[in-house]
């Protein structure tokens, strides 16, 4: 446990000494609070313009709901600024180790490569949820505004946590395939886009392929959360995966005590 | 003294500049302008005077001063005349060099001159210019010329031209405007011009054909494109009354008839073919159109099959294999121009001709050598997973004929048959050459063969074609090969340092493959057994309490309840989402979305006629019973599951005694198949039951079928017990009897007519019957009828009138069905009908004047004294007749009387559920609530976590980033100090001298200060903060107030913000690096 409080704390600290976590943060916070005042900015127009009228029409038109509309857009929108920046969170974990040679001295020191392991997952991982945690804001300002449903934000934020676990362990894993951080970053964008995209090719598929691939979707799991519902299997899913990509990195960077 | 005299002149400078400036501006009150530049030039002189070297330097500075003005020049010259003389060199297919076929053919056919005006704003238009060029070099009676508006206003005024870019096509004293100004639209103009004549295409209404408008499955584009070339389409032919084509048809359409024409309409359509009409029949499978036998006359014979087309073209259109796709086209006039297009035919059935002497008969559409005409047609009409193969000596094989055109040379008759009519609708009518072919056909059947042509598209029509084995083959290379073989390159190159043994290769991967067993085991059970929690406020995902009751017992009971839905994905989305909800209930519960586009198969062998239909299939010990719905909601959903479920449990009495038509009678005038339906709709039928004792509890419908003697009253009073304990009951009551039941109805507000109607529109006579055979078209507004397909007929032999009475006893809704036409009448004297003489004739003072209702639907509360709730309803038609055996399967009349058989025993105890829908939750900003957002969202938090950053940087050293910081603080006072020049000189051009002359003055310190700072200059610093200080409170107090120097200054506020958020920042900074500034002196 104290070797997992060590790493863990010298990777926040590389994160948070150098510019990097701020660099990082405050660009994700333009792009996503730009986004976010934007599709608040249209709702509020479609208010004006339509506010009265949807009222009169009743089921005529989709009713003007500040969830549906401004919550889940934004979560929509959110998700899709993390599948480019995860990569560049994780890329350095182990490539800059193995760059650097200091991979060596890990694996012959007394800790365990899954103390290792575990202490950046989570160095990450807190991070990501800090950021991620930052954004929070823009709903306080919509309670200001307006009177959101705050069960679907807390579901939106809880998937969120474990899409982003998933993306990072996918990162770790590219991270500990390669030493060299750009082959890092394009494999992590490369899998999370396919798992992204993936369901996709489902409206091509046979049936049972499609529900697989359905399955095996990113987003087609976040829905649920977004929407407000959680699902036992979504997190399972993600949790899963998680636990899979990690797996692997722990063998991937055993794999150098053994490998000539 | 030399040392002030760089400022000096640079002051005078400025002041040249922005007087000159000012001046030019606004010439009018230049005074000011023109003292500030004498005093400039003074200043400049005075300088020169002081310090002649400092000229010499000036020379230089001036030298690049004039280069850079000199290029700047250029670069806008050459900007300016780029876009004046704009020429386009178009390299895009089909833009410049293919003026459409159709183009070419009428400007070579013009026989008179035909000139084009455009009235453009500015006098010319590049684009419209090159098509008109293009025009003109076609024939040589097409010429043009560009007209602008605005210099030529007696032209425009004689023209009538009311806005700008409209384009007059003039010849003779003819004239067509279009302001469209595409290809298209000028062809279509030039065709209105200069054809003499103007067509009328008919369509025959009657048999639930296709209308005119705007659904997908309507023909409201064929329309709009014959109005285009002046052909006009009337869609209210109807044969059966008019009894003839009328003189101006010019071709006679029939458009996928659902109901065979009767002999008298056929009769119409021969005499008119005969005098050398023409007629276009489009001809789906499954449906008898009654005109067998002329076409048979004609040489033409239909398949009785559908065409299935294996070729996997209809694929690329998300079509199926029913749907055969064209591309060989016969030699004829109308497909002359159709080579290589592709045309298909969604559910076509098959055409052929038999040489007939004087018939010159050309096939026009072929399928490819993969299709057959399938003459299986159960395929389509059973819902099962039936196969299709091509059965040798069966199916016909292909190449297929889907149309054929035939022509009399002799009478000129002129006949067009397609086995098809979907690919003329809306949805289909612009898709490959679909419009081109059929306007192509109804040219060539009008003798207008000049407008035989492939039609312009509109500008980006760029479509691929890819069959499945194409869409396959680009999978694999795209997306496994290509990337699998640059990995497998990698792979050798890193491999070939020879890292990895093929032990630890294969150890590595068992290890993967058995984690990745692990996951995929978890996941599956996770799958399976899954707990749901809905977190929105309104439980959005939540199935209400009845649904759960509904569904959950489903597994226990051993029952499976299967949805299809025909939508697309996109659809519904909130229903797809319901229909998900519904299957985390229960594993019993399945769905499946059919897009019906993509499975014309399963469309057809459901039937559906409306996307968004769904079918709830519910199987209880391998027997089926199902119910559909359109509406999309849990609603509906949870009624149809609810009702599929209770169905066995339904039971139809008939009663006896009183001379009851014959149930089980196979013969025209027997009820076997209004039987044969009942069972089908889940009935258990019981007949012949007295009304001795009261009506069994388990009867759902009770049926009187045609009585002839009356009922008793004890018997009539069982019946009124059964109606007021929410009973449902059918009664079928032929004229001319007496029923005993009078009393009974008019407590209903039922008044049943003492007469028999007698219709004289002569319609008929078409079943070979007399006037006393009323044929309806009209019906009323009740979920019995509304389902009907509009146009389709029932008729009624012998019927007397039924209708609502104006008085209510009861709490009832009640809805007259079906109404005659306005020229019958309810005939009271009902001697003829009885063999008794008497003559039938229209009297107004006792018969009753059409339209006469021939039926009713009532629906009413049950006594509260026999049961505690719940409706009662009765359907009461004036006729037993119309659903014997002779007349149930023609026209509407088997629909209507299945339509009231649902609508009586539809389930009393609905299950309430209220839609939950995403409630109404908007929000309003005011004011500048807005701009708060965008700061707080955009700008300040972000800032704020970089700048959080930027101190943990900072922390590493105070002599760098004090670098860095005194040239932001030049920049942004020079940058000051040019924007109070600019407005300096806007404020002296515009006259107001002190504000203009004080800015100019702030812009002269900025700069001072600015070059201050650079010098690290001690004396800098004080002034420096004292401007920030002004600056921003400036600013700061008009954000505040709302008015003051700051608002005539910059008029935005977000900029003001800017601005006074800049200015704060910089006096922070001065404070900061202080330092700096003493450490140099």
């Amino acid at each position: 446990m104290r070797n997992f409080a060590a790493i863990y704390s010298k990777e926040m600290r590389s994160y948070f000494v150098s510019p990097v976590a701020y660099v990082i943060a405050g660009v994700f916070l333009f792009l996503s609070g730009y986004l976010f005042r934007n599709i608040l900015m249209q709702f509020n127009l479609w208010c004006l313009q339509f506010g009265q009228r949807a009222q009169q029409m009743g089921g005529q038109m989709p009713a003007l709901n500040l969830n549906e509309m401004v919550v889940t857009q934004f979560f929509g929108v959110m998700d899709f600024i993390w599948l480019l920046v995860i990569p560049m969170l994780t890329m350095r974990l182990f490539a800059e180790e193995k760059k650097n040679g200091t991979i060596e001295l890990l694996m012959t020191s007394p800790i365990r490569t899954v103390e290792v392991m575990l202490g950046k997952f989570f160095a990450c991982f807190s991070l990501y949820s800090i950021i991620v945690g930052l954004t929070l804001v823009y709903f306080v300002i919509l309670e200001a505004y307006g009177s959101p449903d705050w069960g679907p934000i807390f579901t939106g934020y809880m998937g969120y946590l474990f899409l982003g676990a998933t993306f990072i362990s996918v990162g770790i894993l590219a991270s500990a395939l390669t030493e060299n951080q750009i082959v890092a970053v394009l494999l992590t964008f490369g899998m999370l886009l396919l798992f992204w995209l993936i369901d996709w090719s489902a409206s091509f598929a046979g049936p049972t392929a499609a529900k697989i691939l359905h399955y095996l979707s990113f987003i087609e799991h976040l829905e649920d959360f977004q929407r407000g519902v959680i699902d036992s299997k979504d997190v399972i899913f993600y949790l899963s995966f998680t636990f899979f990509c990690l797996f692997l990195t722990t063998r991937v960077i055993e794999s150098r005590r053994w490998r000539r | 003294m030399k040392g002030y005299t760089t400022p000096l002149g640079l002051v005078g400078a400025a002041l040249i500049v922005a007087g000159g400036l000012a001046y030019l501006l606004d010439p009018e009150s230049g005074s000011v302008g023109l003292i500030n530049l004498g005093l400039g030039a003074l200043l400049v002189v005075v300088t020169g005077i002081l310090n002649p070297d400092l000229f010499r330097l000036y020379g230089r500075w001036l030298n690049a001063f004039w280069g850079g003005i000199m290029v700047f020049g250029i670069v806008v010259m050459v900007n300016f005349l780029g876009n004046r003389y704009a020429d386009r060199i178009d390299l895009t297919e089909g833009q410049l060099h293919s003026v459409s076929d159709l183009a070419v053919e009428t400007l070579k056919g013009l026989d008179r001159e035909v000139r084009a005006l455009a009235f453009m704003e500015g006098g010319e238009q590049v684009e419209l210019k090159l098509l008109l060029a293009e025009l003109e070099t076609i024939g040589d009676r097409f010429s043009y010329e560009f007209v602008d508006p605005d210099r030529d206003p007696v032209r425009t005024e004689d023209y009538g031209i009311r806005r700008y870019n409209t384009l007059v096509l003039e010849s003779g004293d003819k004239q067509q405007k279009i302001t469209e100004l595409k290809e298209r639209q000028i062809v279509n103009a030039l065709l209105k011009l200069t054809r003499d004549r103007q067509d009328k295409v008919y369509l025959t209404v009657g048999h639930g054909e296709r209308r005119l408008g705007n659904e997908p499955q309507a023909l409201g584009v064929l329309q709009a494109r014959l109005g285009d070339i002046d052909y006009s389409v009337g869609d209210s032919l109807f044969l059966a009354r008019e009894q003839e084509v009328p003189e101006d048809c010019a071709v006679l359409v029939v458009a996928g008839p659902r109901t065979p024409f009767f002999s008298l309409e056929v009769e119409a359509i021969r005499a008119y073919l005969a005098e050398g009409g023409a007629v276009l029949l489009l001809l789906d499978p499954l449906y008898e159109s009654g005109l067998e036998r002329l076409l048979s006359e004609w040489g033409v014979s239909l398949g009785d099959d559908f065409v299935i087309d294996t070729s996997g073209i209809g694929s690329l259109f998300g079509l199926d294999f029913t749907t055969p796709v064209a591309v060989s086209y016969g030699e004829h006039p109308v497909t002359a121009k159709h080579g290589g297009m592709m045309t298909f035919f969604q559910l076509s059935r098959s055409v052929q001709f038999s040489e007939k002497a004087g018939l010159e008969g050309t096939p026009l559409v072929m399928t490819s050598e993969a299709g057959w005409a399938e003459s299986d047609l159960s395929v389509l009409e059973s819902q099962g997973d039936h196969t299709v193969k091509l059965d040798e000596g069966v199916d016909r094989p292909g190449p297929v004929n889907l149309a054929m055109a035939v022509h009399d040379a002799a009478g000129g008759g002129r006949l067009v048959v397609f086995g098809d009519s979907d690919f003329t609708t809306n949805q289909y009518f612009d898709h490959q050459g679909n419009g081109d072919l059929v306007l192509n056909a109804l040219s060539w059947l009008a003798e207008d063969e000049g407008l035989i042509s492939i039609r312009p598209r509109d500008p980006g029509y760029n479509p691929i074609a890819l069959t499945e084995s194409d869409s396959e083959w680009i999978f694999w290379l795209s997306v496994v090969l290509y990337p699998a073989l640059i990995a497998l390159i990698g792979l050798m190159v890193v491999s070939s340092k020879g890292r990895w043994s093929l032990a630890d290769l294969s150890a590595a991967g068992l290890g993967v493959v058995i984690s990745l067993g692990i996951a995929g085991l978890v996941n599956f059970m996770g799958d399976r057994y899954n707990i749901r929690h809905d977190m929105t406020a309104d439980q959005l995902f939540t199935l209400s309490s009845d649904t759960h009751r509904l569904i959950e017992p489903l597994q226990a009971n051993g029952q499976y309840v299967k949805v299809k839905t025909f939508m697309g994905e996109m659809e519904g989305l909130r229903f797809q989402d319901l229909l998900e909800e519904y299957g985390y209930i229960s594993k019993n519960f399945t769905h499946e979305l059919i897009d019906p586009q993509k499975n014309q198969l399963q469309v057809e062998q459901n039937n559906i006629r409306e996307r968004g239909t769904s079918i709830v299939e519910v199987i209880v010990d391998g027997k089926v019973h199902s119910e559909r719905i359109t509406e999309r909601s849990e609603e509906a959903l949870s009624n149809a599951i609810l009702k599929a479920l209770k169905a066995k449990d339904q039971k139809a009495y008939f009663t006896g005694g009183h001379g009851e038509a014959e149930l089980d009678q196979v013969d025209g005038e027997g009820y076997s198949i209004l039987k044969g339906r009942l069972k089908e709709l889940n009935f258990a039928v019981e007949s012949g039951i007295a009304l001795t004792a009261d009506v069994p509890d388990d009867a759902t419908l009770l049926v009187v079928l045609g009585p002839k003697a009356p009922f008793a009253p004890a018997e009539v009073e069982i019946l009124r017990r059964y109606l007021g304990g929410g009973g449902s009951a059918l009664l079928l009551l032929d004229p001319g009897t007496a029923t005993g039941l009078e009393g009974l109805l008019d407590e209903y507000s039922i008044e049943l007519g003492q007469d028999f109607v007698v219709d004289l529109s002569g319609m008929g006579q078409l079943f070979g019957a007399d006037v006393s055979v009323p044929v309806v078209i009209n019906y009323g507004d009740h979920p019995i009828t509304e389902q009907l397909s509009a146009g389709t007929m029932s008729f009624y032999p012998l019927v007397r009138s039924v209708r609502p009475a104006a008085h209510r006893e009861k709490n009832l809704e009640i809805e007259a069905l079906v109404y005659t036409h306005k020229s019958s009448w309810g005939e009271m004297d009902l001697r003829p009908i009885k063999g008794e003489g008497g003559k039938v004739e229209f009297d107004p003072q006792v018969d009753l004047r059409g339209p006469v209702s021939l039926a009713v639907a009532v629906a009413a509360d049950a006594d509260t004294s026999m049961v505690a709730d719940g409706r009662s309803r009765l359907v009461v038609f004036g006729d037993a007749g119309f659903a014997s055996n002779e007349y149930f399967s023609q026209q509407a009349n088997g629909e209507l009387a299945v339509n009231s058989i649902n609508w009586l025993t539809e389930d009393e105890d609905r299950l309430k559920i209220a839609d939950r829908q995403p409630a109404h939750n908007p929000i309003n900003l005011i004011g500048n609530q807005g701009s708060v957002i965008l700061w707080v969202s955009v700008f300040i938090l972000p800032f704020a976590v970089a700048l959080s950053g930027l101190v943990m940087v900072l922390k590493r050293g105070y002599q760098t980033y004090a670098a860095g910081f005194v040239s932001w603080l030049v920049y942004s006072f020079l940058a000051n100090g040019l924007f109070f020049f600019v407005s300096g000189v806007v404020a002296t051009s515009e006259g107001t001298v002190l504000a203009g002359e004080s800015k100019l003055l702030a812009a002269l310190a900025s700069v001072a200060i600015g070059y201050g700072i650079h010098r690290r200059a001690s004396w800098a610093w004080l002034p420096a903060l004292v401007l920030s200080a002004l600056c921003a409170g400036m600013v700061a107090l008009t954000i505040f107030t709302g008015s003051g120097i700051g608002s005539s200054l910059i008029p935005n506020e977000t900029v003001q913000l800017f601005y006074a958020a800049i200015f704060v920042v910089n006096a922070a900074i001065l404070l900061w690096i202080k330092r700096v500034f003493a450490e140099v002196n």
